[in-house]
């Protein structure tokens, strides 16, 4: 069972590069003074060393000579000191500025494919399994910010620092200059190569290191199936056999540096006998002398030792162009909701008279070929209820996801109102119907934050009123800290019925025109569904009320029930009328009747 | 996603305990003789190191400045031949020492896995998944570096520390000991930026996760946050944790742009001062300049090292603290396993009785009993139904009956034998069970299948849906027993999920069937089929069902009524109503429509 691996796309690189570096544009000033800064670092790296190697000249002219060091000599060094502290104050006023534009550019690259993941519509969330977004969101980001921490920065340094070491080498003489760009051109283009292919192995190591993840994520969440069958032993071999693979690409990997950037890195190191070897030959010529070599000396350590980070760089900067483009991908999307340019207003919610829905000859397909809903026209009048029942498969959720507009239909329309909802904007048209998903999910918060999650700020009274209706009301206030209680991810761990309890308290608080039951009590038990049921018929007086559900128990309360089979309305009317018209539903409620009740 | 149990324990605390030690390096001991040979190797490589600077000094002091050309060649010649053979060692040395490196954490990695596998289903109950994949996943990476780097970046600064000491001293005493002057003020500076770089790093962590975890949050529920217009609202969240992020990244980034210049300055201050006073030996002609250059260029080996050992230490602290959790976790005691005499009894008939069973969730029995004094007994091919609330004990019936966990009270006998006596392989392998909880593993349909049944074949899975009569659910999947179910089976409709699990439960004929709330997601019209089906296959075994809806539990034999962890009533379901007690009572409730 091995877990899909996320296709990785051709990357146009050069393109992805140009927009991560367009995206400095708002903090321009402040990348302008961080190249500045680098500037001042490399002009500083050339400098130090010519100062010593004026002393040296001098120690060497007047060795053994005896007597006090010269006045020049002593300014020089503390020529040093002022340089030494420059450079200090350099070092870290360009760190500290550079992440602060990175840091800028980061954030606003994080808010903006957060900005726009919220509010892409569900087509587009439906064909990206939450998964893979999560993971796209969370990790692509994760390694895309090491562009703005490290990557355009380190770059930065190493090139203005190559530039200032190589023109101070040829301008000590041309044979310097020479031996610099000799030793070290090479050495760089190798450490791109070296670094191109680290970059590869990397990524399958890591692709392993998912795979040998997810099995363990799996093994735990599964860990009750996996001991409800005995198959531990079974799912030690299958962790063992993604070790192994994860082991076999980190040894090539592993196998792959030691031979190629080590030796590299070494070779850096014969720039220092090359240096003296053209020292020596100035010398015998009678020019140069060894405070010059020494210089060049240490403008090659300086060097080699900057390079060092430049094959990180290289992983980096190729994992963050990668997935950057996946996050472009999402911030060039467009499938979001489209309004109209002058948005129809709803009249005044009128209790009782308003939330009148229409739906007419809708039609709707997941994608080409999979037509869901084939020509549905419903009418609830406003405060009416409607039962909507059928077997799975049938279109009943996605017959309600489009009054939210989470999808618009092919063909046909629905009203609220009298009004098209395309026409409404969508948050008054999402404030006015309220949904309660099949799907008991809350947010990380207190009881509370989450009843009122869909109208922030109403009042207490309002909230346990809300929470008594759903049915909730005696389990809340048993729980430790009452509506206080946190709950969702780091919150106590609620029952699956109480969870639902709690979303509907969540739909009833934002006070709809239109309430939507989502097959919403499928983890409620019978009890304490019926309970429920009485208080959202008190709830719903004066609100249309649409229930979806499987179990005529469920909507057996509303005005009328809706049949749909297959994309279609089969049959329309009371619990009675539908017993005697409609073939399916009587097969429905047959086979839930229970034998007592047939007795 | 788990990304808050960071915030909870992974820098709780940092530990340098012994013990914790001890067992770390045993996972070296397979390969002392690789770890011996590179160590050598390093201390090889520190010597190569220590002998350039000396190669640059004779060519400086003599053939050089006198523009000897091949004396100098010869020089430069051992300087690039020592190179070349420092090259080759360190090639090899890291080819060992990284695969020392990699077995040693595969191995840890696999040892906490297979304990995982032996660990009993209370502590998966109590213990949240992050945390365990945490302990598998974060904590063994976090000992990567260390494992690798730690035994020889040690053995290298140690002895570059003090061979380096040693040369100096031996070139120039009184200058020597200006550098070693610096010594302290280079460790104390570093000790003190780890000192404040460790909680502010560890504030980056922490702020960082808070991101990630309000990002997963909603993005799961993000249909919800549309449907309740909270859109602009997420985004206000998220900026609000981006401005917490970027203060301690600020902070972190103030530290460690601090940090450098302070050990350079620390670096070319000790510089200036052999300029000053070594320049003063030149003129006087008790040191030569090429003494000088070397006493420059050896700096780094004195100074580098107690930098370095700065950093070890501290990340010794945090892998420390790592190592002391997984080690935690694979000293936990599996509450369920074999016992020495445990039997394997063959073919079981599903014979059950619980005799006088007591049990609570909390061994100490603080929480309260979840079950009290519970006796029944089932007969082989009898199909049973559990009623009753929320919180009567239905589900700890199960627990025990499975075995997930042990009654601290009473026996639960299968054909007669304590399950506690019986091999886990055995009662597993003829118990089928599908749960509330229906839990697919990533990949196809007949994978899942196979996970059970290992070898099943495309046709045998098929027959094994007929059997349930969910020929037309398997009709739906697009790619019929290959269908990629997604992960945790999130391609499947829950009703959909619920049929795979059963006919992964019903593929292998188990002698008891357990079924909790094994239908509540199904339609009717699917549930219809199973209900069918079951009905001609209860005969073959020993059945146990547990229902909210009392509609789904008209096929039992008979109903056993639970109410607060005891049984209360017992009897079929027109007898439990005309006796009018409870049932009758749960009937009324959910029946007077």
């Amino acid at each position: 069972m091995s877990s899909p691996r996320p296709d990785i796309p051709e990357v146009n690189s050069a393109k992805t590069i140009r927009r991560l570096v367009g995206r400095f544009r708002p903090v321009w000033i402040g990348a302008g003074i961080v190249f500045a800064l680098l500037m001042i670092r490399s002009a500083v790296e050339i400098v130090y060393p010519r100062l010593i190697a004026k002393n040296i000249d001098a120690l060497v002219e007047r060795y053994g000579s005896g007597g006090e060091l010269p006045d020049h000599y002593i300014l020089l060094l503390w020529a040093l000191v002022g340089v030494i502290a420059l450079r200090a104050a350099a070092w870290y006023a360009s760190g500290v500025m550079a992440a602060r534009v990175g840091m800028a550019a980061e954030n606003q690259l994080r808010s903006d494919l957060f900005h726009r993941l919220m509010r892409l519509r569900f087509t587009y969330h439906d064909a990206n399994r939450s998964g893979a977004t999560i993971v796209r969101a969370l990790r692509d980001m994760e390694k895309t910010r090491h562009f703005y921490r490290e990557v355009w920065f380190g770059y930065l340094e190493i090139g203005l620092l190559l530039v200032a070491v190589g023109a101070a080498s040829f301008a000590s003489h041309w044979s310097y200059g020479l031996v610099v760009l000799l030793t070290f051109g090479p050495g760089i283009l190798g450490s791109l190569v070296i670094g191109g292919r680290v970059a590869a192995l990397d990524r399958t190591v890591s692709e392993d290191y998912d795979d040998v993840t997810s099995a363990l994520q799996e093994n735990v969440a599964g860990a009750r199936v996996v001991r409800a069958f005995g198959r531990e032993g079974q799912e030690v071999k299958r962790f063992g056999s993604r070790m192994d693979a994860l082991r076999g690409s980190w040894l090539d990997l592993e196998r792959y540096w030691t031979g190629t950037l080590v030796i590299l890195h070494h070779m850096f190191g014969l720039a220092a006998p090359a240096v003296l070897a053209v020292g020596v030959w100035r010398i015998s010529q009678g020019a140069g002398g060894v405070g010059e070599v020494t210089a060049v000396l240490l403008y090659c350590r300086t060097v080699s030792h900057r390079l060092r980070p430049l094959t990180r760089m290289v992983i980096l900067g190729q994992q963050a162009t990668a997935s950057a483009s996946r996050v472009f991908e999402v911030l060039d999307e467009t499938d979001l909701i489209t309004a109209s340019a002058v948005p129809a207003t709803l009249p005044a919610a009128v209790p009782g008279a308003s939330g009148a829905l229409s739906i007419q000859d809708v039609h709707f397909a997941h994608g080409e070929e999979h037509p869901v809903l084939k020509g549905v026209s419903l009418e609830l009048p406003a405060g009416s209820s409607l039962g909507l029942i059928g077997p799975t498969g049938a279109g009943k959720s996605t017959l309600v996801q489009l009054l939210p507009r989470f999808y618009d239909p092919d063909e046909g329309c629905i009203t609220l109102d009298g009004i098209d909802i395309r026409d409404l904007n969508h948050h008054a048209l999402r404030s006015a119907i309220g949904v309660v998903f099949q799907e008991a999910f809350l947010f990380s918060g207190t009881v509370a934050e989450n009843i009122a999650y869909g109208r922030p700020g109403i009042s207490q009274a309002e909230i346990e009123r809300c929470v008594e209706l759903a049915a909730a009301g005696d389990f809340v206030r048993g729980l430790p800290e009452g509506f206080d209680t946190m709950v969702g991810e780091r919150g106590v761990s609620l029952s699956g019925g109480q969870r639902q309890r709690l979303t509907i308290a969540r739909a009833l608080a934002m006070n709809p025109r239109v309430l939507v039951f989502d097959d919403a009590t499928a983890s409620v038990d019978a009890v304490t569904e019926k309970r429920l049921f009485d208080g959202i018929r008190a709830a719903s007086e004066g609100r249309t009320t649409l229930v979806i559900s499987q179990r005529v128990t469920s909507v057996r309360w509303c005005d009328r029930i809706a049949v749909l089979d297959d994309g279609v309305v089969t049959a329309v009317g009371t619990h009675e009328e539908l017993l005697a018209q409609s073939p399916l539903y009587r097969e429905i409620f047959s086979h839930q009747q229970l034998t007592g009740a047939a007795l | 996603m788990n990304h808050e149990i960071a915030i909870e324990e992974e820098f709780a605390r940092a530990s340098l305990k012994r013990a914790t030690w001890g067992r770390l390096f045993a996972y070296f001991k397979p390969h002392r003789k690789a770890l011996f040979i590179a160590l050598s190797l390093e201390a090889t490589w520190v010597l190569s190191m220590l002998l350039e600077p000396h190669l640059i000094k004779l060519a400086l002091n003599g053939p050089l400045p006198a523009g000897h050309v091949s004396e100098t060649l010869v020089l430069l010649g051992w300087i690039v031949l020592n190179i070349l053979g420092r090259a080759a060692l360190t090639r090899f040395e890291l080819r060992i020492s990284t695969r020392v490196g990699v077995n040693v954490q595969d191995a840890i990695r696999r040892d906490v896995f297979d304990h995982v596998q032996r660990l009993s289903m209370r502590y998966f109950d109590r213990t949240k998944q992050g945390r365990i994949i945490a302990r598998a996943d974060r904590d063994v990476d976090t000992l990567e570096h260390l494992i690798f780097w730690g035994p020889i970046l040690c053995t290298m600064m140690l002895l570059s520390l003090s061979l380096g000491t040693i040369w100096l001293f031996a070139v120039n005493p009184s200058l020597a000991v200006w550098v070693i002057a610096a010594l302290p003020f280079v460790w104390i500076t570093t000790r003190i930026f780890h000192a404040i770089g460790f909680p502010a790093y560890r504030r980056v962590r922490e702020a960082s996760s808070n991101i990630a975890s309000h990002v997963a949050e909603s993005i799961t529920g993000v249909r919800v946050v549309q449907a309740f217009n909270a859109e602009a609202r997420a985004d206000q969240e998220l900026t609000a944790r981006n401005g917490i992020y970027r203060a301690a990244v600020m902070r972190g980034a103030k530290i460690a742009s601090a940090y450098i210049p302070s050990l350079t300055v620390s670096f070319h201050g000790v510089t200036v001062l052999l300029l000053l006073f070594g320049g003063h030996a030149v003129l006087e002609g008790s040191m030569q300049v090429g003494d000088l250059v070397q006493f420059v260029l050896l700096l780094g080996f004195v100074l580098g090292p107690i930098e370095g050992l700065g950093g070890l230490y501290n990340e010794c602290l945090v892998a420390g603290a790592a190592a002391e959790r997984i080690f935690l976790l694979l000293d936990t005691e599996p509450e369920v396993q074999d016992r020495g005499d445990a039997v394997d009894p063959g073919r079981l008939r599903g014979e059950i009785e619980f005799d006088d069973v007591s049990f609570s969730y909390d061994p100490e029995g603080k929480e309260g009993r979840q079950l009290e004094h519970v006796s029944f007994r089932v007969a082989p091919g009898e199909t049973v139904a559990l009623v009753g609330h929320t919180g009567a004990g239905k589900t700890s019936v199960i627990n025990l009956l499975a075995r997930f966990y042990e009654a601290q009270e009473g026996e639960v006998r299968i054909d007669g034998i304590d399950v506690r006596r019986l091999t886990l392989d055995a009662l597993h392998r003829q118990t089928g069970i599908v749960l509330q909880s229906n839990f697919l593993f990533g990949g196809s349909v007949l994978e899942n299948l196979r996970f059970v049944h290992p070898g099943l074949t495309e046709e045998e899975a098929i027959a094994g849906f007929e059997a349930l009569g969910c020929t037309p659910v398997l009709a739906q999947f697009t790619d019929g027993v290959l269908t990629d179910v997604g992960e945790r089976g999130a391609n499947l409709s829950e009703g959909e999920r619920q049929i795979v699990c059963f006919v992964r439960a019903l593929l292998s004929e188990p002698a008891l069937l357990i079924l909790d709330e094994a239908t509540s997601a199904v339609d009717t019209r699917t549930e219809a089929l199973i209900l069918r089906a079951l009905e001609v296959l209860s005969s073959r075994q020993t059945t146990v069902v547990i229902a909210h809806r009392l509609s789904t539990i008209k096929h039992a034999d008979r109903i056993l009524v639970m109410a607060d962890g005891r049984v209360v009533e017992e009897g079929t379901h027109v007898s439990l109503l005309a006796d009018g007690g409870t049932y009758a009572a749960l009937y009324a409730e959910y029946g007077a429509d």
